[in-house]
């Protein structure tokens, strides 16, 4: 019981911290959580943007400086020879260039930066238009440098095309520098969904192929009513879920992605709440033990208050409680150490009362049991004495005597018999037989009281196990008590039964019966409901009876009767024979 | 053995290549691990080109730590051979495969077919390395350079051919046209070999010395447009970026010295043919130059020599000395002078407008592991790996 109070308060503590806490952990991680996703995500949206921004620059750069060069073939009338030398030098001043070739109208090279013949041609329909300038698709070449094909139409152009073929080593340089974390790329997608570019130099085998990225979340996912909207997903992927953002180049039509796995991206956000569920966690640890401790220091003077009442309760009065605090507990326990010291100065007091109440009623019963022998007794000396002559007073003289002597002696024995056991023999015998004859002797009793003894025996005899003189004795007491309880034309009776293997004698009467509250303490010592004698027939009673292995009970309705109920195991030896023990 | 080396030795081709062969006058077996070589003369730089192929009468056969066990359609599958004298190497097999581009043996690496790609070109080398795949540059014993013809009248001045070697910022070429992966060069000896003199200074970059040396040899600029001293026409192999590049660089700065180097770019048989017919003024390529100093003498030895690599035409007296002294000589103290000598003369009297040395650069995957600052050829035999499998390939 006190461990539940402990434990209920240890509960209600941490009850009262869990509801807060936990309300209040949930939201600041689901807050955190969303927050620091959101500044992940635009963080790589920033760093798409500028990547896009340098790589648009990168592109419009380059077509800038080769419009500038076509321009100054236009205005300039060089020889073939001078374009030749121009472009040459063109091409190693600018090494994104790996080769330019002038076109005439008809589409025969006239100067070029190669040694031989030109390898690039003006791009075709699949090319796409940068504010005049073609550029055709992206490709890589067989010495695993990324290229594509500029031109500049002959209305800019020095009479004709201007053809270059750019080096887009820049780009996969700038694609490849943008890191995000340590697992975080970016890659380049064209309009086509052709991956021109990955940072992760483990995916350059996939631009190397010209793989297709059409199914990638982002790019299935951008809108073309706004494309230049930035897309941001959460996706999975061969190796894991993935977050990405996603920044289209408008001027040439690519998109920049940024991609990084979750797991490093939110790690930060993750570990916050990790955290924060570990703070929790120790603060619930923390409230739990905090409130089981102060309550085991609260519910610690009651417990020792109850062990005081315990105390008190088996007896031990000498015990108090220690509790030195100046609180309401402290209080109670200083009220309970003077209510203890009370009980025992009143118990002390009741013991006394008691031993004289007991001192009085032994002697008046002693005067009761003893004085009407020893008057008989005194009484038949002066008789004797008077008429010694009668040879027939003599005998009765010497009859009177010895009955009365053993009366004496019998209130004696009883009274010794209340320390020590008393002495029994055990032989077979017949429950019907001894108490007939008790009966019959106690018959003319009966009928001088008024009453009428009647017997109920079971047919046939009922051995038992027993003293026959002790058992007599019991018998006699209780039809004796009934003949006091109960009132003129009453009755008695005197049952026997058999019940499985037990003998069961009844003693009833009609008499005036025993209270409920005085039914308890019947059989004590020294309990009569008589108004004089020792009362120790009942308690002498049970005791033979228990010694003999029997047992006995009384049922009564004040007003109606009692009966008093004996149960002896009965035994399967017979008078003259060794009992046969099963 | 003895059999097979001494055909090896007097196999004309090797006789051409290898310049200590002439000197060998017989090859007999001493004993069960032991060859003798007869000698005509003196001869110390022999061992050096005993790295030959053998002509092996046995398949299971070898001298070096691998033999050959099939070579077909472009891929040669080699075993290794336990009885390797310097011990049995950690690969049990290795496959050589040859794919027409840098990008389809690349994409083999990344996938799995093969384990290394030989001869990454400088400009991809920055975007092949990744997590799975290291890149391995080592100096190699090739250079670029223009052989000039010797017998065109404009190169046979030295004067003209100094004045050419004083006007190229090397440094410069090799940061531009080789992406910084090279060695400037001034001359043809390797400059890792051991009796190469550090010490000897190389040509600097000067143009303002080269105009004035060939205003001195009697090449003025003609005035004009453009005003140019002379034009020389260059052979080049072409569909090859980096000597397209190199070609190109050099071009420039020999025409800011009035010089103009005109191009004629011939597919590579046409190259060859036409280098060993002699109709050339000059040839633009990437020449072996060592590591051997045989090597620089297959091209400029006398031309007076047997031999079709020698088709340049040069002829210094005091340089075909040397080399017989670097051939002959077992002496170590009389091989580094004749080397540091050999320096100077060809400082003096270069064959060649010399170049740069260029790297060759090697994509292996991470699971192996390679000795640094070897060829790999050469160190094939220490590399390690855990399924003792190899599979290589050269683009």
């Amino acid at each position: 019981m006190t461990r539940s109070i402990t434990t209920k308060f240890a509960i209600l503590m941490a009850a009262a911290a869990i509801f807060p806490l936990v309300g209040y952990g949930m939201v600041s991680m689901l807050s955190a959580r969303s927050g620091a996703q959101q500044a992940v995500i635009q963080g790589n949206i920033s760093v798409a943007r500028q990547a896009a921004e340098q790589i648009e620059q990168y592109i419009q750069g380059n077509i800038r400086i080769l419009r500038a060069v076509a321009a100054d073939l236009r205005h300039t009338g060089l020889q073939p020879w001078q374009q030749d030398r121009i472009l040459k030098n063109f091409a190693l001043d600018f090494p994104e260039y790996t080769e330019i070739t002038l076109f005439d109208h008809d589409g025969a090279p006239v100067a070029t930066s190669r040694i031989g013949r030109p390898t690039v041609t003006i791009p075709g329909s699949d090319s796409t238009n940068i504010g005049g300038v073609l550029m055709s698709p992206f490709s890589v070449d067989d010495d695993l440098l990324p290229t594509a094909v500029l031109a500049v139409p002959p209305e800019e152009g020095p009479g004709g095309w201007l053809v270059a073929r750019l080096n887009l080593e820049e780009l996969w340089r700038t694609v490849d520098k943008l890191r995000v974390g340590e697992q975080g790329f970016a890659l380049v997608v064209t309009s086509h969904g052709q991956l021109i570019a990955h940072g992760d130099p483990n995916a350059k085998s996939r631009v190397a192929r010209g793989d297709s990225l059409r199914d990638h979340p982002l790019i299935a996912a951008r809108r073309p009513a706004r494309p230049e909207a930035p897309e941001s997903l959460i996706y999975p992927s061969e190796t894991g879920e993935m977050v990405g953002v996603a920044v289209h180049i408008a001027s040439l039509d690519w998109t920049l992605i940024v991609e990084q796995p979750t797991a490093e991206a939110f790690a930060i956000p993750n570990r916050l709440e990790q955290q924060l569920a570990a703070a929790v966690a120790i603060a619930l640890l923390v409230m739990v033990v905090a409130g089981y401790a102060w309550a085991r220091s609260f519910i610690g003077p009651i417990l020792r208050l109850t062990r005081g009442t315990h105390a008190l309760a088996e007896g031990r009065f000498n015990e108090r409680v220690e509790v030195h605090s100046k609180d309401e507990l402290g209080q109670l326990a200083a009220a309970f150490n003077n209510m203890a010291d009370r009980i025992v100065e009143l118990q002390e007091d009741v013991r006394k009362k008691e031993r004289v109440a007991m001192f009085g009623r032994i002697a008046v019963g002693l005067v009761h049991d003893l004085s009407h022998p020893i008057q008989n007794i005194g009484n038949h000396c002066k008789l004797i004495v008077r008429i010694w002559d009668d040879a027939e007073y003599r005998k009765t003289f010497h009859r009177t005597i010895e009955r009365e002597l053993a009366l004496v002696k019998r209130v004696l024995d009883d009274l010794l018999h209340i320390a020590r056991p008393i002495p029994i023999s055990r032989a077979p015998i017949d429950v019907n037989k001894e108490l007939a004859d008790v009966v019959e002797s106690l018959q003319a009793g009966a009928e001088s009281s008024g009453l009428t003894l009647d017997t109920e025996f079971v047919f046939g005899p009922l051995y038992i196990e027993g003293d026959k003189f002790a058992l007599n004795r019991v018998y006699r007491n209780l039809i004796v008590n009934a003949f006091q309880a109960t009132p003129p034309h009453g009755r008695v009776i005197v049952r026997t039964k058999r019940e499985s293997d037990h003998a069961v004698i009844e003693v009833a009467d009609t008499g005036c019966g025993i209270p409920p509250e005085r039914l308890r303490t019947i059989f004590d010592d020294f309990y009569t409901t008589k108004r004089r004698g020792l009362g120790l027939g009942l308690a002498t009673s049970k005791k033979i009876i228990e010694q003999l292995g029997g047992t006995i009970s009384v049922t009564s309705t004040v007003g109606l009767g009692s009966t008093f109920t004996l149960r002896f195991p009965l035994t399967k030896a017979r008078p003259g024979q060794l009992a046969v023990v099963s | 053995m003895a059999e097979a080396l001494a055909r090896a030795v007097h196999d004309p081709i090797n006789h051409e290549l290898y310049w200590t062969f002439d000197n060998v006058e017989g090859v007999l077996a001493s004993g069960e691990r032991d060859l003798l070589v007869n000698l005509r003369r003196a001869t110390g730089a022999l061992p050096e080109d005993l790295s030959i192929r053998l002509p092996l009468a046995h398949p299971e056969e070898s001298v070096g730590p691998y033999r050959l066990v099939s070579e077909k359609d472009g891929e040669v599958v080699l075993e290794r051979f336990p009885m390797h004298y310097r011990g049995k190497p950690e690969i049990e097999r290795v496959i050589i495969r040859q794919y027409p581009t840098l990008r389809a043996a690349w994409t083999a690496l990344l996938r799995g077919d093969v384990d290394t790609v030989d001869r990454v070109p400088s400009g991809a080398v920055e975007f092949i390395g990744s997590t799975r795949i290291a890149v391995k540059s080592e100096l190699h014993a090739y250079q670029h350079l223009i052989a000039f013809n010797h017998r065109h009248r404009l190169f046979r001045s030295s004067a003209v051919r100094r004045a050419l070697n004083l006007a190229v910022d090397r440094q410069t070429l090799v940061d531009s046209a080789l992406d910084g992966r090279g060695l400037p060069s001034t001359g043809p000896l390797w400059p890792r070999h051991w009796a190469y003199d550090s010490s000897v200074t190389p040509y600097s970059f000067d143009p303002a010395a080269a105009e004035a040396l060939l205003d001195a040899a009697g090449l003025p600029r003609r005035g004009g447009n453009p005003n140019m001293r002379f034009s020389f026409t260059c052979l080049v192999p072409d569909s090859y970026r980096v000597t397209e590049q190199v070609a190109l660089e050099v071009q420039r700065q020999l025409y800011a010295i009035g010089v103009d180097m005109q191009f004629r770019a011939v597919p590579p048989d046409a190259y060859s043919r036409l280098i060993l017919a002699g109709q050339f003024e000059a040839v633009l390529g990437d020449f072996v130059s060592g590591p051997t100093f045989g090597r620089p003498h297959i091209f400029w030895q006398s031309r007076r020599n047997p031999g079709r690599y020698n088709a340049f035409g040069y002829e210094n007296e005091e340089a075909e000395q040397l080399f017989d002294v670097l051939r002959s000589s077992i002496d170590v103290g009389a091989i580094r002078s004749a080397a540091a000598r050999l320096q100077r003369v060809f400082l003096n009297d270069p064959p060649a407008l010399f170049l740069a040395w260029s790297e060759r650069t090697l994509a292996i995957s991470r699971d192996f592991e390679a000795p640094q600052g070897i060829d790999w050829l050469q160190s094939l035999w220490q590399w390690k790996r855990r399924d003792n499998t190899l599979a290589a390939s050269a683009p």
